[in-house]
């Protein structure tokens, strides 16, 4: 098995290797949940807001989906299959927030947005 | 040797390597940030690099499919020019009737640039049904007269009195090939497979001539497309860019002095 | 090879694989079946690419023809054309006379390199990987890199030189009929340096150290030593530099393609990429064809020339190896 030390073996096996854990993690971690939080210009959690999905590719721009937020004013997307997308929320009388830009390293990532969209009072 | 300082040669050798790889770090900085586009004067280290330009470019393009079909080509390319070459070399080693006129006629062939044949070579192509086909972008870069003379040396070179021995022992013949000729031609197979992986990889000129159909393109083409293509998503080009040269400079890295050895001497019989 | 298909025969197919011939008609006449056959698959292919089309393109040369269209007699139509009406054929052709000549900027770069690495200074393998990485990579890739770094707004050599004072605003460098060509010519000496470079280093090399040691008793300094020993030595290298410049100057399609398409006007259009865009954008074949002709004869006649001046070392093949 001497043959098979060499550096051609090595880089070419380690790039093999690298991208099956990659495929193994995008597998893992690809059931496209977008998971976030809406909160009012005070920080409170905003119930009925509605959040739009965008999705972004380098030529387009276009709408892919539309949530409301629930009681604590969370909100989730299922079954996206995008990797480059925007959020807006609003509420009538609480106001707008966003565009948020959200850039996924594969299509259909699972993300859970740590920054709330924070709407910001204007009616 | 060493009487005189070295800095000052350190200074300018260094200054040179700068201007040979400012550009590589450029496209690679580009490629992390895309703030050049927008930002003048440009900054020197990356800001914020991200990897989402090379996402993009992933979805926007059959990335796979590209790198899918340069492979297929260098390999035909490259296992056809060692076979090839090497069967040639070979017969010229021999003594034949009509030997110096074969030579003569290799030598002449090496005299016209494939550039210069161009028009009628596409339309022999296309009379062949090879446009937008694998062996159609192989074919012109399947033999090499340069690597034929290589293999000729090389096979020359090696004492005829060792054959005769391992003859004599009874070796057969399919273990004289591999236990003693590949072992000595190794430099001359080295030098062939570099040259034709290099001409393959990065041809051009004649892939863009008969390929039409866009699953067809290999990584060169798929560059030049999505250049004219999308114009504004420099970041997303520069990706490319890089996605492009990566392959090739992991191959040169690692290959670095068969390279070297192999375009000199490819250079110089040529 | 030959021997072994069947037990019977086995030693005498042994015995022809691969030493000597031995006499004897039949041995003789399969051994040169043998021979031919090894030589018919490469020559089957420069007789389709470079052979026949050298013929059919000078056919074309003298013919009305397009793709759907029968072929008619033409004479020196074509040649009439481009050589008393086509503007753009002598301007291409200067181009490429152009392009040929700044071949020595580079290679006397490239010796200036090579000299500093062929001394034995630390890290000099680093310097020789450094200056050579340009030539192997994707010269479509290098033909963006360079686009970018030329752009007059955000490139990096107007920013370089705004910084330095030397200009006021960026310039155009690609869009510009001025600086196109140049522009151009700096990218694809950029490439091909370090090509240059190995080659001369080879040279370099090859001059036995005794040479200088015996020198420098006579008390030669350095200057008289290089001019002395090492130009001479190394007049050969440095004559397949030129040949593969002047080559590189006829075969220099895929910076001209991406970087510029040819432009503006033809600015920087070389025979090459004119030839491409009047066969293949226009579809005019036996024009192409005609042009062909004359980018072949010239190359021939330089490469004559390089050969002559060489001495018959460059650029000659060492057909012994």
């Amino acid at each position: 098995m001497g043959w098979l030390k060499n550096r051609f073996v090595y880089t070419f096996g380690g790039i093999a290797l690298a991208i099956l854990a990659w495929n193994v993690w995008v597998v893992l971690n690809d059931d496209g949940i977008i998971r976030g939080e809406v909160v009012s210009a005070s920080g409170a959690p905003v119930e009925g807001a509605t959040v739009k999905l965008t999705e972004r590719t380098l030529l387009v721009a276009r709408p892919r989906g539309e949530t409301l937020t629930d009681a604590d004013g969370r909100f989730t997307f299922t079954g996206h299959d995008l990797h480059h997308l925007f959020l807006e929320a609003s509420k009538e009388g609480a106001g707008h927030a966003g565009p948020l830009e959200v850039r996924l390293y594969f299509k259909g990532e699972n993300v859970n947005l740590h920054t709330p969209l924070r709407l910001d009072g204007t009616t | 040797m060493s009487r005189y300082p070295h800095w000052p040669i350190h200074l300018a050798l260094s200054i040179a390597s700068a201007a040979m790889l400012v550009p590589f770090y450029w496209v690679l900085k580009t490629s992390l940030t895309g703030e050049n586009i927008f930002t003048f004067p440009p900054s020197l280290l990356p800001e914020s690099p991200h990897i989402f330009y090379y996402v993009d470019v992933w979805y926007a393009i059959p990335f796979l499919r590209y790198l899918f079909n340069s492979i297929i080509v260098s390999v035909i390319v490259v296992v056809a020019n060692v076979v090839l070459n090497a069967m040639a070399g070979y017969a010229l080693t021999r003594d034949f009737p009509g030997k110096g006129a074969t030579i003569l006629l290799f030598l002449s062939c090496m005299m016209i640039p494939f550039q210069v044949t161009i028009i009628p070579a596409y339309l022999i192509t296309s009379e062949m049904g090879l446009l937008n086909s694998y062996v159609g972008m192989a074919l012109p870069l399947a033999s090499t007269i340069v690597c034929i003379f290589v293999f000729k040396a090389a096979f020359e070179a090696i004492p005829k009195s060792l054959i005769d021995a391992a003859r004599i022992d009874g070796v057969p013949d399919w273990m004289i090939v591999f236990r003693i000729i590949l072992p000595l031609t190794k430099p001359a197979i080295a030098t062939n497979v570099i040259l034709s992986f290099i001409w393959s990889w990065n041809s051009f000129l004649w892939p863009l001539v008969i390929v039409r159909d866009a699953q067809m393109q290999t990584l060169p083409l798929g560059l030049a497309r999505f250049l004219s293509v999308v114009e504004d998503t420099t970041g997303a080009l520069y990706a490319f860019c890089v996605m492009v040269l990566v392959p090739g400079l992991i191959i040169f890295l690692l290959a670095q002095k068969e390279f070297i050895t192999g375009l000199t001497s490819g250079a110089t019989k040529g | 090879m030959a021997g072994g298909a069947d037990n019977a025969p086995a030693l005498e197919g042994r015995r022809r694989g691969l030493a000597g011939l031995i006499p004897g008609s039949r041995k003789r006449s399969r051994d040169l079946a043998l021979i031919w056959l090894f030589l018919a698959p490469s020559l089957a292919i420069f007789a389709i690419y470079r052979i026949v089309p050298l013929i059919w393109n000078a056919v074309l040369s003298f013919q009305f023809w397009s793709p759907y269209k029968p072929a008619e007699f033409a004479g020196l139509y074509h040649y009439e054309e481009m050589l008393f009406y086509d503007d753009a054929f002598w301007q291409t052709l200067w181009n490429t006379l152009i392009f040929m000549a700044s071949a020595p900027v580079g290679i006397v770069f490239a010796l200036a390199v090579a000299l500093l690495v062929d001394t034995n200074i630390r890290g000099r393998n680093v310097y020789r990987t450094i200056f050579f990485m340009s030539y192997p990579v994707m010269t479509v890739a290098v033909g963006i890199i360079w686009q970018w770094l030329f752009n007059e707004n955000v490139g990096l050599i107007n920013y370089v030189l705004i910084e330095l004072g030397i200009i006021d605003r960026g310039i155009p460098f690609l869009e510009s009929f001025d600086w196109a060509l140049p522009s151009v010519i700096l990218a694809s000496i950029w490439q091909v340096i370090g090509f240059y470079m190995i080659i001369l280093l080879t040279g370099l090399q090859s001059i036995p150290p005794s040479l200088y040691e015996a020198a420098a008793i006579d008390g030669a300094n350095a200057l008289q030593r290089f001019r002395r020993i090492t130009l001479p030595l190394i007049r050969p290298s440095l004559f397949l530099c030129f040949v593969v410049g002047i080559i590189n100057s006829f075969t220099a399609f895929d910076l001209i393609f991406v970087m510029t398409g040819g432009g503006p006007g033809h600015a920087t259009d070389l025979l090459i990429t004119y030839i491409y865009s009047i066969a293949f954008r226009l579809s005019k074949f036996d024009y192409a064809a005609a042009i062909t002709v004359v980018n072949f004869l010239l190359f021939l006649a330089l490469a004559f020339l390089a050969n002559r001046l060489a001495g018959g070392e460059a650029g000659a093949v060492k057909t012994g190896g």
